[in-house]
Order: structure tokens, then sequence, then C-alpha cells
């Protein structure tokens, strides 16, 4: 049973849903407020809920029922904080009181305990809070956002795999197993390798150094193309040389990261300009050619032209509550042979299987 | 620990490489599993991210290239409950430790292929970088400013971490439908893919009509929402104000009108933690943006048990240091044990596991299919720091950087 607000305790769900589990979403009667948030760039209409809610079936039931619900659920997931509890209008003490039979996952911003288990929160702030956001954005410009939800879609990542070793844990042993996952702690594994940098060193590292300048995403003649996504410092520039038909940049003093530091002006003179010459995809194919590892720059709507994403199958077709066929992506993985995981579309208004779930769960007619 | 970790008794053996397979493992390490790392000993120093990655690891040397290394593997492999790569399909194949080389010898063996594109499509044998992946899956357009040049996901392992999450769910969930029905099975992963799902919402936003593009840090959905300059080195507040909470904002900070601008003056010289928690007073979310200092003491996560202790003994590093836990939370569910070196556990492995007699592992030894180099070091390259400075990759060197004593203290952590 899934009790879930915002996009990481749901998808949980999404993810056992995906992998066979029959999941119950419960939402108050107004409905999951995530049905109602707007995407970061306007026009009124998000998809958050339509994705994280993916393969479920809506309920909406008083908290008599609720609880007997919860009480023959193998795992309950939600966002036991304060905020989630209001925003679902759960009874305040639902983490510590509903029983299901093996496990309560919960997932929110900060985590059910510690100074900032309280603190409001949003999908920025978990990117602040992590640490990742500090990394992202130009050197010489303030921390930039991530796409959205990238906290929450990880915390339910982690959650799902957390929620998998309670119910094997509880399977020994008998015990309800309760499980406090945290947006913010989830997105900081990201920041691990720097966090052991500045334990062990003292080192901060930077937003994108100046030193990357052209080195990554170059304009082409049509749009961008990724032309070093290696490593960087220890990049040589003899191959790019080639490439460009550019013979000054394989001259001696371009082919380490500090050469290209002192002579930057230079180097970026000789090294953005000619790929104006040629599309993004030329360039990928002639690195390509070449044996250098470029990386095409794709944007949304690219990916939903992707001959790999067609061939792979990786969108799934949904239908959203307007009743609107659309395309996202569906279960992040493939196991060789098997099922094709569910597409069963995020329930289109709270508690439209209500009837049929109740008969199903408590085995009596409703 | 008081009860049994839930991975107990589960083997896995992973020829693992980079960052995204290795970030997998640890998590299922900390779960309890056992993982041995097989990797050529004819190799480099391990940097502090290795260290961080091989944590909890068993090490296993093999030149895969030479001969008897791939029968070792396969005796190895056969005792394992997961056998799990990230190279590329080709190599595994010709190695003869490809999917159906493992299942010959485990037939319910799960089986994980961690590559860049997938192991089919007409992308399937193309090689992908972690930052690649992040500018093929959408990521980059999506990060900046509208006027700027592409951003990119901080740090440069996101994908790989990204695609280790969903490797380490995966993995679990198969081990979970093993014990269940006795059938292992192949998963086919990828960088590619788990950062396209990292996108699923705003595939379905694009779908809907809206147009994705990168907008620095606006959200429509909020009155003032970005990071503000606040006092000190490149210290800023990150703030979110919902359409209805603008008079609270303008009342909290004694402001004449609660708009951006205003805001910015305000705090341009104040502390950043305090203003965070002034409007957190009033339930407006807001948070100082972290840098990695700010993480490693942070006594929230502290009191969250996030952080692990290792204790390490290599020359120059004695010590106590912490090291972040799963993403799960609750930190590890068995002790946090210093990385050992490359090889160091292989004789014991061949013997116990692949049942090699100890003269025919001194002949794989003497062969250089297996061997344990001398242990390795972390270099300290001196004046590395400032050439890091001068290249503009680091902000700043802290000479004093145990701020996470005091929380670890703070917290009964540490005495």
């Amino acid at each position: 049973m899934d009790v879930a607000t915002g996009v990481g305790a749901a998808y949980v769900s999404r993810l056992l849903a995906e992998n066979g589990w029959d999941v119950v979403k419960a939402e108050p009667s107004g409905g999951d407020p995530l049905r109602r948030d707007a995407s970061r760039w306007g026009g009124g209409v998000g998809g958050a809920f339509i994705f994280a809610n993916a393969g479920k079936r809506g309920v909406s039931v008083d908290e008599p029922t609720l609880r007997r619900l919860a009480s023959v659920a193998d795992v309950v997931i939600g966002d036991f904080s304060p905020a989630g509890i209001a925003a679902m209008r759960l009874p305040s003490d639902a983490y510590d009181t509903l029983a299901p039979r093996q496990a309560i996952t919960s997932v929110s911003a900060f985590g059910l305990t510690g100074p900032k288990a309280a603190w409001a929160s949003t999908d920025l702030i978990v990117q602040a809070a992590s640490g990742l956001m500090f990394l992202t954005g130009e050197h010489d410009q303030p921390p930039m956002q991530l796409p959205p939800y990238q906290g929450a879609i990880m915390g339910g990542i982690a959650a799902a795999s957390a929620t998998l070793l309670a119910v094997r844990s509880s399977r020994r042993d008998g015990k309800l197993r309760r499980t406090d996952t945290s947006l913010v702690e989830a997105l900081a594994v990201h920041t691990a390798g720097q966090v052991s940098e500045y334990v062990y060193r003292g080192t901060i590292a930077r937003r994108e150094a100046r030193i990357k300048g052209g080195l990554r995403m170059v304009p082409a003649s049509d749009r961008f193309v990724y032309c070093a996504p290696g490593a960087v410092s220890s990049m040589r520039m003899d191959g790019v040389a080639v490439l460009l038909d550019e013979p000054r940049l394989a001259e001696e003093r371009f082919q380490t990261a500090e050469g290209r530091m002192k002579h930057y002006n230079e180097f970026i003179a000789l090294f953005v300009p000619p790929f104006k010459r040629k599309t993004a995809q030329e360039w990928f194919e002639g690195a390509e050619a070449l044996h250098m590892t470029f990386a095409l720059v794709q944007t949304i709507e690219d990916l939903f032209q992707c001959p790999q994403i067609e061939a792979r199958e990786l969108l799934r077709t949904t239908e959203a509550p307007d009743g609107r066929q659309i395309r996202m992506p569906g279960r992040p993985f493939r196991v060789v042979g098997g099922p094709r995981a569910a597409t069963k579309p995020a329930p289109a208004r709270p508690g439209i299987h209500t009837s049929e779930v109740l008969t199903e769960w408590f085995g009596e007619s409703h | 620990m008081l009860t049994e970790p839930p991975l107990a008794g589960i083997r896995v053996l992973a020829m693992e490489q980079a960052v995204a397979l290795p970030v997998a493992t640890r998590h299922l390490a900390d779960a309890g599993a056992e993982i041995i790392r097989v990797q050529s000993h004819v190799r480099g120093i391990p940097g502090l991210a290795e260290i961080d990655l091989t944590r909890n690891k068993r090490q296993f040397a093999l030149d895969l290239s030479l001969p008897g290394a791939s029968e070792a593997f396969l005796r190895v492999a056969a005792k394992c409950d997961v056998v799990a790569h990230n190279y590329t399909p080709r190599v595994v194949r010709q190695f003869g430790i490809d999917y159906e080389g493992v299942r010959a010898v485990k037939p319910d063996i799960i089986y994980v292929s961690l590559t860049g594109f997938g192991i089919t499509g007409p992308w399937g044998e193309r090689p992908l970088f972690g930052p690649g992946a992040e500018a093929v899956s959408g990521h980059n357009l999506l990060i900046g400013d509208a006027d700027g040049w592409p951003g990119r996901p901080g740090t440069i392992v996101y994908a790989d971490t990204t695609c280790g999450l969903n490797a380490a769910f995966a993995i679990i969930a198969a081990i979970e439908e093993r014990d269940c029905t006795g059938r292992g099975q192949h998963i086919d992963i990828s960088l590619y893919e788990t950062s396209v799902a990292q996108l699923g919402p705003v595939m379905v936003e694009a779908e809907l009509g809206a147009m994705p593009d990168r907008i620095g840090n606006d959200d429509a959905n909020f009155a003032i929402h970005g990071v503000f300059s606040c006092r000190g080195l490149d210290r800023h507040l990150a703030v979110a104000v919902r359409h209805d909470q603008a008079d609270v904002l303008a009342d909290t900070m004694g402001l004449a009108e609660g708009t951006a601008q205003a805001f910015a003056e305000a705090v341009r010289e104040r502390d950043a933690t305090e203003v965070a928690q002034l409007l957190q007073s009033r339930g407006i979310a807001a948070t100082p943006v972290a840098d990695a200092g700010d993480v490693s003491a942070d006594l929230h996560l502290w009191s969250r048990g996030y952080f692990g202790l290792v204790e390490r003994h290599v020359a120059g590093m004695e010590g106590i240091y912490p090291h972040v836990g799963p993403a799960w939370g609750h930190g590890p569910m068995v002790e946090m044990e210093e990385a050992r070196s490359v090889g160091a556990d292989s004789a014991r492995i061949l013997h116990e596991l692949g049942g090699y007699s100890v003269s025919e592992i001194a002949d794989l030894i003497a062969r250089g299919v297996t061997g344990a180099p001398a242990p390795a070091t972390v270099p300290r390259m001196p004046g590395m720091e400032r050439i890091r400075i001068e290249r503009g990759e680091l902000s700043r060197v802290d000479a004093e950087h145990d701020g996470w004593r005091t929380a670890a203290r703070a917290t009964g952590r540490l005495s």
C-alpha cells in the first residue's frame, strides 16, 4: 500500500509495481497534492504524478479502512514527515502504528529524525543540502539546480532497495521493519568522493573549472556536441587537431592542462570556432572513426526519436488523467528474456479502484 | 551488529572498474553481502575515490588475458550468487565469462551486464563514460542559464552513481526472485537508460506541452526560487518561497516587500546558516548550499547515522575517517572495513572457492595470472593542491578539515 505524496516515496512503489507487486495507492478524497503540481517550466501541467504512480490502483478510504488495508499489505510506503502526513491527511502516528506484515518505508526530504526533520523542503532545497548543487554550474556562476526531481527519484530507488532488504529480514524473523530514507542523503551519495577528498585532505572542489572551457560542450553548426567526456586534465589534443584539421592544436603547449591554462585565449580561439563547420552528428561520427569518445548532447525531444531507446523499447505508452496517450520511460533496466513490466497508467482519479481493491484484499463484496 | 544483515550469505563476484558497478556492489556490501572485486593487478595506484569504492570488498587479482585466468574466474563464479561486470559485451564474450559461460557452471546465477547503452540495439557496442551519459540522456541541456552554454550535474560521476543505485536495486530484486523461484536472471542495465529514467517526469511534461529548457534556477511554481550570495567565499543560500509566502518573507526579514531583489540585498552580508534557520522557523524552505565540508560535519546527518567510520592502517594515513554510508540511510548494516589492496585476497579465494591447491596457486602467481602487488598507498603529490587551485579545479583547501569530529562526538559516534 502506497500512501505517498511527492515523487520519492511514490517511485518506490512504482519500481515494485514494475517488479510484479500489486500496488494500491491510497489518497485522501482531494487527491495527492502532487497531482496539482505544475511543471518547473510553467504551463500548468506537471508530469511527476503520472510518472511516479504508473502501475498502481487507486483507493480512497476512511481511517479505519486505511488501517485495515495496511494490516493485510506486506509493505506500506509513504512520506511520513510532518509535511507528508499533512499532505495526505494521514493519522499523525501513521509511521508508528500502521501495521503491515513486513515493512514500513518512509521517504522524505530530510528524514524523520535529526534536527532538520521538520524543515520545509522542495526539490531545490534537497539538491542544495546534498552537496551536489554546490558543484553544479560554472566556476564564475552561482550554483545551479539540476533537472527536476533528481533527489526524489534517487531517494526512491534507494528506498526501493531498502524496502526489499527489510522484507528479506522480516521474512527471517517475522518482525516488522521500519526504514526512513532521506532524499538529501540519497543525493549526497553522489558527492561521497568529494566528502572523502575533504576529510582526508581538506580540498573543496569547484564548479566547472575554467580549464574545461571549450573542452566540454562546444557549439557545432546545428547544436552542441560533447567533445571531451573523459578526464579533461590529462587529455591530449593531437587527435582533436586531426579531427578539426587544425595542426596548431598539436603544438606541445596545448597538450597539458597547465599549458592550455597558460595559453587559454589562444587555445579557445583555435579550438572552438572550427566546430561551426559541421553538424554535431558529423563531429560525433568523425571522432568515433578516430577512436575518440565524443557524445551527442541530446534534447528531451531527441530522446523520443532516439534509435537506441526505440530498439530497446525503453519508453512505454501510458494514459494521462485527461485521456491523452503519452510516452515515458519504463523500468530503467531489462531482464533478458524476462516478462515486460506492467504498463498500467497512474490512477486517473483518487479512489477509482476502491471497491475492486476492497473486494480483493478483504475477500468480501463491497 | 545485533542482527544478521539482510544479504548475509550472498556472495557477489564483480569484475568492476570505474564507478557505476563499484557503487552498486558497495551498497550490497553495506547490506551484508560478500563482495569479491576482480581486477587486474597490472595497474596503477588507487586514488581516494577508489578507496571509497573498494571498502568492505575482498580483492581478487586476475589478468584475464592469460591462459587459465578465465577458468579461475569461472571456478570462483560457480560458488557465487551474483556475477557482475561493467565491461563491454565484447570483452566478456572474448574471455568466455559472458552470461552463457557463467550459467554453464552455475545455472541459477544472477548475472549483471552494466554497460554504456545496454547490450543490444544500434548503439550497443559503443563506449560511454558517465559525463557523456549525462549529455546524451538530456541532463546537460536542462542545466544552466538560458543564454549560457549547457551545464553538467556536479561531480563527474552523476550518471555512474545513478546507474549504480539502480543496479543495486535490480540485483536485490533478482536475489529475492531467485529465492522464491529458484531461477537466476541476466540483468542488462546501462548508464544511458538509467540517466534517461531520471528525466521521466520531464519527458511526461514535454508530452503534455511544456518546453523543457535551461532556465537557471527558476521554477514557475514559486514566487522566489534560487540561490543568493551570502557572507564568505562562495557561500550561498537556497530559498524556495511559495506565492503565498511573500509577505511572511518580508515580515521575517524586515523588508518593505518580499521580492527577490530586496531579499538578495538583505542577505548579502549575512551568514547563510543563520538566515536558513530564521526562514525555516517561519516555514519557508531554505538551506545553505552545502559544500563537501558542510556535508562531512552536518550534525543532522551524523545524528541519523548516515556516516560510517573506517579505521585505516595504511602507512601515512593511519587514523579514523568517516565515509558515506548507503543511499537509503541508517549507515551500513555491517562494520565499515578499510579498502584492501589489489589482489590481497587472491590466494585465499582461489583456494577456498576455486578449489585450487597451494602448488596450483603458486603456478598461477608464477605465470602472472594472479598476484598481489605491494600494498598501495595514496600518493600525496606536494604542491598538487596549489596547482589544482590555479587550474580552477578547487575552490579552497582548508588546513583544518576535521569538523566532522565535533559532530561525531556530539552524536556519540566518537569518544
